[in-house]
């Protein structure tokens, strides 16, 4: 083999471009559906000139993840900000330590609960678990424990619990009722055949279709097939005085440690924290409720002042996550 | 016993044969002369029924064969082998099964396969080589196989293309007078294709000086 | 003739960017805080559920791989050993859906069945997931054997059709012949079957690969998630073994054969109404179901919105093309001159990192490149030409070999004997002999590595999404008309690249596919 050809070869690999731009850049893995993410990190990139390199998360339960990225670069931090759809992911990395605490001046006014308290991570733009229906039931699933009702047999649909929110319910839940008896409840949906979902997407277009008739998804998911014009009603579960309430879901923002690009990374936490951007997720398709108190939002969803939360502790949360995942993996092979 | 009448064939716009007509009478050795690209191999194919001609008619037997285009008893019908310049062995195959093969597709017994190779082995002096592989087989030797396999359905025709332009000369004569010796046993009409004068003059009957036209 | 010590370093380069990441993986799972330690490997083997996963894929591989390999062949044998009309249109179509990300299918199926429907219940689950990847990997055994029914000399048939009809050679001795292609064909979809993910996901078919991810992606467990995937990398390695051990038998080939066909003048009409069929359930069917979804203005929304990635995804396949030529050439070239002796260990690390799945070898190229001292890769475009050249590397040096292997060593000696040097022996006869394989190569190249998904999903650097990426991604909570636009742009895209690899061949008069 000549040189010419070693040489000829060496070119070609150093021609591969390099991704460092000349410009500002700020690097984001986002976990938050790119098609309600993206239009805000381009407003972002407009308003303030700093490039956005972003990697979205593939529908969950195909990738890695890119919070498992994010695990897998911590010795060499690629990313600058992680934006994750719920908060449980974020405990898991600040326990991992690939957090770094910034207080963003506009976290004020969020809820204690809906941040961690050393500011690690901070909530925005909350999806409310909700139960999405068919129109005209003749009895209504105001509660998650519809999903044991014998009535509801064979007519309930619910998302994969490995992934996403939905582990973040059974989590929540956990931690309110105790391991057994959220392991007897998963038992119970069981016995009660309700049927398996890949996403809470899927969950919330089998009952926009009238194959089952209810599940637990995100707020999001039923609002965008209210606004289709499906026939279905979006109920807030457990809502009465001895309930547990309807489980919040906010987005969080985190710096990450070591990360290359800290001062872009702490302008653009703030603008995702910003009172606009809130008002910006509300008015787009997966209406996420602020968590700011006063920004316009759309009639169709209530305000989080309004609606009975779960009085949970999202550090706890993350911690149950971990020891019930064992059970949701026997429940899922069960299922299967 | 081979009969080509009015035979006209064109091959990429160009005419191998023009109104060609040829009668080979049982058991000749028909020795077909010529150079390269005269054509001598596409007479075979077509007496083999590989091709048909435009216009034209092949009787073998007296029966017909081929008429203008159609091609009406096929190859595996015509009671004809051939012997190929490449001599063509199947490489996955051994010498028994290489030469038992026209048995075999007739569903002749296996016990009467052997005896018949057996028996076509001695005739060309390889007896004991059934099990050997084509490869690991001299040129001489796949020539012999080559040979016996052409023969052991007895064939009423043997078609050969050039089958010993690649021996040696103690060989190519060795294998000359072997294969006189054979049609003159066996009884089957030869239709033999060379350029080499020395060897048509040895092998034939009737040497046919060929340029394909007439 | 070439430099002895160049070949062992272009070796050496290609183990240390492919076989030392997954080496070093693979002896991560040995260690844990504490030391050396087999506590994983000790769950693996308690783990239900993961075994019954790994008996599905088996099965699913098993059943995907017989039933192309046994329709592959008899299409190979139609299509390129008959004289049926349109063959070479039926060839094409045949390919383009090996050509897409397979959950293009699936998602052209879901759009046309649905869930709910009698078709759709058995969409998700073992027989839909088996129909999909039949679809997709039909193409290869058909292709494969093609190209070996195309090099057999002619004399072998022509000779047993003194004795017997065409049926009889086709069995006895056209069969026999190719039998290499059809075991290759059939080890290869096997693999190829058994590593895929993103088909048996989205129809819901339990499959070992997805366990991996699972602990990836629900418990970020990477130490479990790589002993997870052991028993994956054990049958690859016990495939590439099959593969060498079988006895090989000496084949003649001839240069430009002109092939026998057989006549089948007077089938044309039912052969053509059966292919046609047969393109409709393949792909003609999800293609409906994809197109029905979309309409003008999604289909421009759709273009808008993924232009930047379809742009990205054009600068990878360009790149990469280009970089799957350069080694692909030198590799064909070391093994078929044979400048060193260890030929056989490059032919082997090629083939097993081409065979390998796309999650072990991204998930290792991720482990091993990901530190400081190696930023200038990791983190760039290029740790994206590393993954595409280690994966495909198979493929353009494999087409470029089978081009060498037909210039006549006498061109050579010749040349040899007149006194020129080596690289003129490289820049006078052989580059010139071998400019159809290059020209075909990188356009091969260029469509693998423009459809690649699961690797780009692994180790693209932020902000470089390509389309197939953005389509994976889309179809998390995207509207259906947006994401059947999408999948729409895609199978154009590959088109494109298609066509004038076809339009080049045709002119050339060289290969057909």
């Amino acid at each position: 083999m000549k040189k010419s050809f070693f040489l000829v070869g060496s070119a070609l690999l150093l021609l591969a471009c390099s991704n460092k731009p000349a410009q500002k850049s700020v690097t984001v893995y986002v976990s938050e559906d790119q098609v309600f993410s993206e239009p805000l990190l381009k407003d972002f990139e407009k308003s303030t000139g700093i490039k956005v390199n972003a990697i979205y998360d593939t529908e969950e339960s195909k990738s890695t993840g890119v919070m498992n990225r994010l695990i897998a670069e911590k010795n060499n931090p690629q990313a600058d900000v992680y934006w994750a759809n719920e908060p449980i992911r974020a405990e898991v990395l600040r326990q991992k330590g690939i957090l770094a605490p910034y207080q963003s001046p506009n976290a004020q006014g969020i809820p204690n609960n809906l941040r961690n308290k050393d500011y690690f991570w901070t909530g925005f733009s909350a999806r409310i678990r909700v139960i999405i229906a068919q129109k005209g039931l003749s009895v209504s699933p105001t509660s998650i424990m519809a999903y044991t009702d014998t009535q509801f047999k064979n007519k309930a649909v619910i998302a994969n619990p490995l992934f996403g929110t939905t582990t973040a319910h059974m989590a929540a839940l956990a931690t309110l009722w105790g391991t057994d008896k959220t392991k007897q409840f998963l038992e119970s949906m069981q016995t009660n055949k309700v049927a398996l979902a890949t996403s809470n997407g899927e969950s919330a277009d089998f009952v926009a279709k009238e194959s089952y008739a209810f599940a637990l998804v995100d707020s999001d998911d039923a609002v965008s097939r209210r606004k289709a014009g499906k026939p279905i009603e979006i109920i807030y579960p457990d809502q009465g005085k001895d309930d547990v309430g309807a489980l919040v879901v906010p987005n969080a923002v985190m710096l990450i440690h070591k990360a290359p690009h800290i001062k872009e990374a702490k302008i653009l936490i703030d603008y995702l924290l910003s009172k606009e951007s809130e008002a910006k997720l509300a008015f787009a398709d997966c209406a996420q409720i602020p968590l700011h108190q006063g920004v316009k939002m759309p009639a169709l969803m209530k305000p989080i002042e309004k609606i009975k939360t779960m009085n949970i502790d999202f550090q706890e949360v993350a911690l149950k996550m971990q020891e019930i995942q064992p059970i949701l993996k026997a429940w899922l092979a069960k299922q299967q | 016993m081979i009969r080509l009448q009015n035979i006209t064939l064109m091959q990429k716009e160009q005419a191998i044969f023009s109104d060609f007509n040829l009668h080979v009478k049982p058991k000749e050795r028909l020795v077909i002369l010529g150079a390269s690209g005269s054509g001598k191999s596409t007479l075979l194919r077509l007496i083999a029924g590989f091709i048909a001609p435009q216009q034209g008619t092949i009787y073998l037997n007296d029966k017909c064969v081929t008429k203008n285009e159609k091609i009406i008893i096929p190859p595996h019908k015509r009671e004809v082998s051939m012997l190929f310049q490449e001599l063509a062995l199947w490489p996955h195959l051994n010498v028994e099964e290489n030469i038992a093969f026209p048995l075999k597709v007739k569903d002749i017994a296996k016990s009467i396969q052997q005896e018949c190779v057996k028996e076509m082995l001695c005739l060309v002096e390889l007896e004991g080589y059934q099990k050997r592989h084509i490869s690991t087989l001299s040129g001489g030797q796949q020539q012999r196989i080559a040979l016996a396999r052409a023969l052991i359905s007895t064939p009423q025709i043997l078609l050969m293309d050039e089958p010993l332009s690649s021996l040696d000369k103690t060989l190519n004569q060795s294998l000359r007078k072997k294969i006189i010796a054979l049609q003159q046993k066996i009884g089957f009409t030869l239709v033999y294709v060379t350029h080499n004068q020395e060897e048509a003059q040895e092998i034939a009957t009737r040497i046919l000086d060929f340029e394909g036209k007439s | 003739m070439t430099s002895r010590a160049s070949g062992y370093l272009f070796l050496a380069l290609l183990v240390l960017l492919g076989v030392v990441p997954i080496l070093s993986m693979v002896g991560s799972t040995f260690y844990d805080a504490q030391g050396f330690s087999l506590a994983g490997y000790s769950l693996l083997f308690k783990d239900i559920a993961l075994w019954k996963s790994l008996g599905n894929s088996v099965v699913l591989a098993f059943s995907v791989a017989f039933f192309s390999t046994f329709v592959g062949t008899l299409l190979a044998i139609l299509l390129h050993k008959t004289n049926l009309y349109a063959r070479t249109l039926w060839l094409i179509l045949l390919v383009i859906p090996l050509l897409l990300p397979p959950y293009i299918i699936a998602y052209g199926w879901y759009g046309l069945v649905g869930r709910q429907s009698m078709i759709g219940q058995y969409l998700f689950g073992f027989t839909g997931t088996a129909w999909v990847l039949f679809s997709v990997y039909v193409a290869i055994p058909t292709l494969l054997i093609s190209l070996f029914l195309r090099q057999i000399n002619p004399r072998l048939e022509e000779v047993g059709l003194l004795t017997c009809s065409w049926g009889c050679v086709v069995k006895n001795i056209t069969l026999p012949l190719i039998q290499p292609a059809i075991v290759f064909s059939f080890l290869l979809v096997f693999i190829l079957s058994i590593s895929e993910l993103s088909v048996p996901n989205f129809l819901r078919y339990d499959v070992f690969v997805l366990h991996s991810f699972t602990q990836f992606s629900a418990f970020y467990d990477f130490q479990t998630a790589t002993i997870d995937t052991m028993p994956l990398l054990l049958i690859i390695l016990v495939i590439l073994w099959l593969g060498y051990a079988l006895p090989k038998r000496p084949l003649r080939f001839q240069n430009n054969a002109t092939m026998l066909q057989l006549d089948v003048s007077s089938y044309q009409l039912r052969l053509n109404g059966m292919m046609f069929l047969l393109f409709m359930v393949l792909m003609g069917l999800p293609l409906w179901g994809l197109l029905s979804h979309i309409d003008s203005s999604s289909f421009m929304t759709a273009l808008e919105k993924s232009y930047p990635a379809i742009r990205q995804s054009l600068f990878y396949a360009t790149i990469a093309s280009l970089v799957l030529l350069f080694l692909g050439f030198v590799s064909a070239y070391i093994m078929v001159y044979k400048s060193i002796k260890a030929w056989h260990w490059l032919q082997a690390v090629i083939l097993f990192l081409f065979i390998l799945s796309s999650i072990l070898l991204g998930i290792a190229l991720i482990l091993f490149w990901n530190r400081p001292a190696t930023n200038f890769i990791y983190g760039t475009s290029r740790i994206v030409f590393m993954a595409y050249g280690l994966k495909y590397l198979f493929l353009s040096s494999s087409i470029i070999q089978l081009k060498l292997k037909q210039i006549p060593s006498a061109l050579i000696e010749v040349a040899t004997l007149s006194g020129a040097s080596s690289r003129q022996i490289l820049g006078y006869i052989i580059l010139p002999l071998s400019k159809e394989a290059l020209v075909v190569s990188t356009l091969i190249g260029f469509i693998f590595t423009l459809r690649e998904s699961t690797l780009m999903m692994l180790v693209s650097p932020a902000g470089s999404t390509t389309l197939p990426l953005y389509i994976m991604t889309q179809m998390a909570n995207g509207k259906e008309g947006i994401i059947a636009s999408l999948c729409l742009i895609m199978i154009l895209l590959i088109l494109l690249p298609l066509f004038a690899l076809l339009g080049y061949t045709r002119y050339k008069g060289t290969l057909d596919d």
